[in-house]
C-alpha cells in the first residue's frame, strides 16, 4: 500500500484557489497558460520553510488571507504619489496599464503577448512566478531600439484601491544592442489593506547594453508584496539595480541574474529599513554561467522593532565560467530586542580561476560612538539618525543619477526622521 | 566671635561656590559596581587651568566619563555642577549644551560621515537645544574656514569622513578644532597629549592656549607634566585612588615629575 502525504492547505492556498476559479477576468485568451500554472500551485501549494530558498519566509504562514483580484483600476488616485521629474511614465493600477507624456525616440510599449515563456534566468517552476502567469491581468513588453539612450522611464505601481485586492503584473523589459536606459520602478498603496501583489519584472540586455534600474516598495503597511527581478546579460553590457523597501508588513524580493556573454558588470544593491512587524525577504541568485564578468552585491538592512530583516544570496560559477570576479556583502543593523535579521551569503564556484567573496554582519549601533557625537550635542536619536544614514548612504551614494541618489537618501531620511 | 568665624567661613565657602565654573563635590561613581571616584571634591574658577595628574587606574577618564555624562558610570553620591546648575541627570548631548565639551583621549572615526556634515550637526543642534537660531550656510562655512586655518587643517580633509585615516595629531587637531567652533564654557581634556610627537603637541597647544579666556575653564587630564609645559595651568591637581590627594600650584606637576606618584599611590591604598 502507498500512500501520498500531502499537508494540508493552509487559508492562503485554499484562498489562492478561490480567488482564481471566482475572476471572471482570468477567462481569458491566456486562460489555458494560467490553469496549467494554477494546477502548478494546487499541486506544490506555497513555498514555506522546508522549501530551501524559503526556509526564512514562510509564505504558507505568513499570507493569511487571499483578497479577490483587482479586475478594474482603482477609481481615485492615491494623495503624494512617488514622481520622478523629467522622467516618462508607465503607470499601473489594478488591472490597467496606461502611459503618460510621450515616450522617447526608439521605446516602443505593448501589452505583452500571451505566452508561458519567461526569462531564461528564472528557474523552472519558481512557485512566484508560477502565481504571476496565473494571475497577471496587466502587462507592459517595452524595446528599448538598439543604439537609443532612452534616459529615465518610471514604472509605477500605483494602486489607490480602497478595499483589499490581488494584483499580479508582468513587464518585460528589452534593452537592445547599445541602448541605455535608466528604469524606475515604484510600488504604493494604501494602508490598512491586506493587499497581494506579485510582480515580474524581466530584462534583457543586448550586447553593450546599459541599464539603470531603481525599485521603491512603499506599499501600504498591510500589503503582501511579491516580486521577482530577473536579468539576462550580454556581453559587456551593464545591469545595475537598487532596491529600497521601506513598505509592506511582507515582502519577498528575488533577484535572478544569469550571463548570456561575457566581460559584463551586474551590480545588484538594496536598502531594506524595517519596523513594527514587517517582514522583508531579498533572495538573489546570481548565476555566472559565462567567464570573465563581474558582480558586486552589497546590502544594508536596519531592523527595528519587532520586524524580520532575510537576505539570502548565491553566487554560481560554472566550470568554465573563469576570471570570474563576484563580491557580495550584507551588513545589518538591529536596533531594537525584538528585531531579527537572517543572513545566509552562498557561493557555488566550480570554476578554479576566480576572485569571489562574501561578507555577512550583523550587529547593532556602537556606543562608544554615540557618546561621542552626544558628547558634541546631538540628542540621542538624532545622533543614531547620523550613525544610520551614513550606513545606508554608502550603498545609495553608488547610485550613478544624483537625482535619484538624493530621492532615495531623502526616503531614508523619512524612515529616520519617523523614528526621532 | 568665634561663632562669627564659622558663618564667615560658611559663606566664603558659598561665595566659592557661586564664582566656581565648575564643582565638583564629594562625587562617588561606579561602573559594573566598581567603585572607581570615592569622594572627589575639585572647584575651577572662570577662567582657569586646573591640570589633574594622576598615575594609571586613578580614576582619570572615569572622571572625565562622568563629567561628560556617558552610559554605563552610575554616580551613588555627590555632584558635579556648570555655574551652579548640577550636571548628573541631564543627558551628555544637553551637557554639551549647556557648554561642557569633552575633547576625547581616542577621537572616533565616523565612516560616512563628513567632518563637514558632523560639524554642523554638533553646531545646530546646540544652537536649538539653546534656543538660538540655527547658522546659515554661509556664515558656517566662514566659522569653519577661519578655525581650520588657524589650526593647519586643509580644507580637503573637513570633506573626508570625520576621523577616519586620520593621524593622531590630526585627530587631536580635529578636536581642537571641534572645541573652537562650539566655543564651550568649560572644556576638559582627556591625555590630550597621548600618541602626539612634540610638533603637533604643540599645534595642539597652540590651540588650546588660543582658546583660553576669563569666561572659559580648562580640566586638563595628563599623565605626564611634559604637557603643561605647553598648557600652563593655574592649579595642579592629583587624583589617586578616585580622590584629589593634593592640590597645589604648577610646581607640584615638576615635583610629581621627578618623584613619581609612588607616595600618592601609597596613601590612597
Amino acid at each position: 500500500m502507498t500512500a501520498i502525504v500531502k499537508p494540508l492547505r493552509t487559508p492562503a492556498e485554499t484562498g489562492i484557489l478561490e480567488a482564481f476559479a471566482a475572476s471572471a477576468a482570468l477567462n481569458d485568451p491566456a486562460r489555458s497558460v494560467r490553469e496549467a500554472a494554477i494546477a502548478r500551485i494546487a499541486d506544490i501549494g506555497l513555498p514555506g520553510r522546508r522549501n530551501e530558498p524559503w526556509h526564512y519566509t514562510d509564505l504558507r504562514t505568513l499570507l493569511k488571507t487571499v483578497p479577490p483580484v483587482a479586475e478594474l483600476e482603482s477609481a481615485t488616485a492615491l494623495p503624494g504619489a512617488f514622481v520622478i521629474d523629467g522622467a516618462s511614465q508607465i503607470v499601473f493600477s489594478g488591472a490597467r496599464m496606461s502611459q503618460s507624456g510621450a515616450l522617447p525616440a526608439g521605446v516602443t510599449l505593448a501589452s505583452l503577448p500571451y505566452d508561458a515563456q519567461v526569462s531564461p534566468a528564472i528557474p523552472a517552476g519558481e512557485a512566484l512566478v508560477a502565481l504571476n502567469a496565473a494571475f497577471a491581468l496587466a502587462s507592459a513588453a517595452l524595446v528599448i531600439a538598439p543604439g537609443t539612450h532612452a534616459g529615465a522611464l518610471h514604472i509605477a505601481f500605483r494602486d489607490a484601491h480602497e478595499a483589499a485586492a490581488s494584483l499580479a503584473r508582468r513587464v518585460r523589459i528589452e534593452v537592445q544592442a547599445g541602448a541605455s536606459v535608466t528604469i524606475i520602478e515604484s510600488h504604493e498603496s494604501r494602508n490598512g489593506l491586506g493587499h497581494l501583489t506579485n510582480t515580474l519584472i524581466e530584462f534583457e540586455l543586448g550586447d553593450g547594453a546599459k541599464v539603470h534600474h531603481v525599485r521603491v516598495n512603499s506599499c501600504g503597511d498591510e500589503a503582501n508584496s511579491l516580486s521577482t527581478l530577473a536579468a539576462r546579460v550580454g556581453d559587456n553590457a551593464n545591469f545595475a539595480t537598487l532596491s529600497m523597501t521601506t513598505g509592506a508588513r511582507v515582502s519577498r524580493h528575488q533577484i535572478f541574474i544569469r550571463y548570456a556573454g561575457e566581460h559584463a558588470h551586474v551590480a545588484l544593491r538594496g536598502v531594506s529599513l524595517l519596523r513594527g512587524k514587517q517582514h522583508a525577504d531579498t533572495t538573489l541568485v546570481i548565476d555566472h554561467a559565462t567567464p570573465n564578468c563581474e558582480s558586486r552585491e552589497a546590502f544594508k538592512t536596519i531592523v527595528d522593532g519587532d520586524a524580520t530583516g532575510v537576505f539570502q544570496g548565491r553566487i554560481v560559477v560554472a566550470p568554465h565560467a573563469q576570471k570570474t570576479d563576484a563580491r557580495m556583502s550584507s551588513k545589518a543593523l538591529l536596533l531594537s530586542e525584538g528585531a531579527t535579521m537572517n543572513n545566509k551569503p552562498e557561493l557555488e564556484i566550480f570554476a578554479d580561476d576566480v576572485q569571489c567573496a562574501h561578507g555577512a554582519t550583523c550587529g547593532e549601533l556602537d556606543d562608544n560612538l554615540l557618546f561621542y557625537i552626544m558628547a558634541r550635542g546631538l540628542p540621542k536619536r538624532e545622533a543614531e539618525a547620523l550613525l544610520l544614514e551614513a550606513f545606508v548612504g554608502d550603498v545609495i551614494d553608488e547610485v550613478e543619477d544624483e537625482t535619484l541618489r538624493e530621492v532615495l537618501m531623502d526616503k531614508a531620511r523619512d524612515w529616520l526622521a519617523e523614528r526621532t | 566671635m568665634k561663632r562669627f568665624e564659622s558663618v564667615f567661613k560658611k559663606i566664603e565657602h558659598r561665595k566659592t561656590m557661586v564664582l566656581a565654573m565648575l564643582n565638583i563635590t564629594n562625587l562617588h561613581a561606579s561602573v559594573d559596581d566598581k567603585e572607581i571616584l570615592k569622594g572627589l571634591t575639585l572647584s575651577v574658577k572662570p577662567g582657569e587651568v586646573a591640570a589633574i595628574m594622576g598615575p594609571n587606574g586613578a580614576g582619570k577618564s572615569t572622571l572625565s566619563y562622568v563629567a561628560a555624562g556617558r552610559a554605563g558610570y552610575d554616580v551613588t553620591a555627590g555632584d558635579v555642577t556648570l555655574n551652579g546648575e548640577s550636571l548628573i541627570d541631564l543627558a551628555a548631548n544637553e551637557r554639551a549644551a549647556k557648554g561642557l565639551f569633552l575633547a576625547f583621549q581616542y577621537p572616533l572615526e565616523i565612516p560616512g560621515v563628513t567632518t563637514m556634515t558632523f560639524l554642523k550637526a554638533a553646531m545646530n543642534s546646540q544652537r536649538k537645544q539653546r534656543g538660538e537660531a540655527e547658522l546659515s550656510t554661509p556664515d558656517f562655512m566662514k566659522r569653519v574656514r577661519a578655525a581650520a586655518d588657524k589650526l593647519g587643517i586643509p580644507q580637503d580633509m573637513l570633506r573626508r569622513p570625520l576621523n577616519v585615516g586620520f593621524s593622531g595629531g590630526e585627530k587631536k587637531r580635529m578636536e581642537v578644532l571641534q572645541m573652537a567652533l562650539l566655543e564651550p564654557r568649560f572644556a576638559i581634556l582627556d591625555e590630550t597629549d597621548s600618541g602626539l610627537d612634540i610638533d603637533a603637541l604643540r599645534i595642539v597647544a597652540d590651540g588650546v592656549n588660543a582658546l583660553r579666556s576669563p569666561d572659559r575653564s580648562f580640566l586638563v587630564i595628563t599623565h605626564y607634566q611634559r604637557l603643561l609645559d605647553y598648557i600652563k595651568p593655574d592649579s595642579v591637581h592629583v587624583l589617586a585612588g578616585g580622590r584629589i590627594v593634593k592640590s597645589g600650584g604648577p610646581e607640584l606637576a615638576h615635583e610629581l615629575e621627578k618623584n613619581g606618584y609612588r607616595d600618592y599611590v601609597a596613601d590612597a591604598a
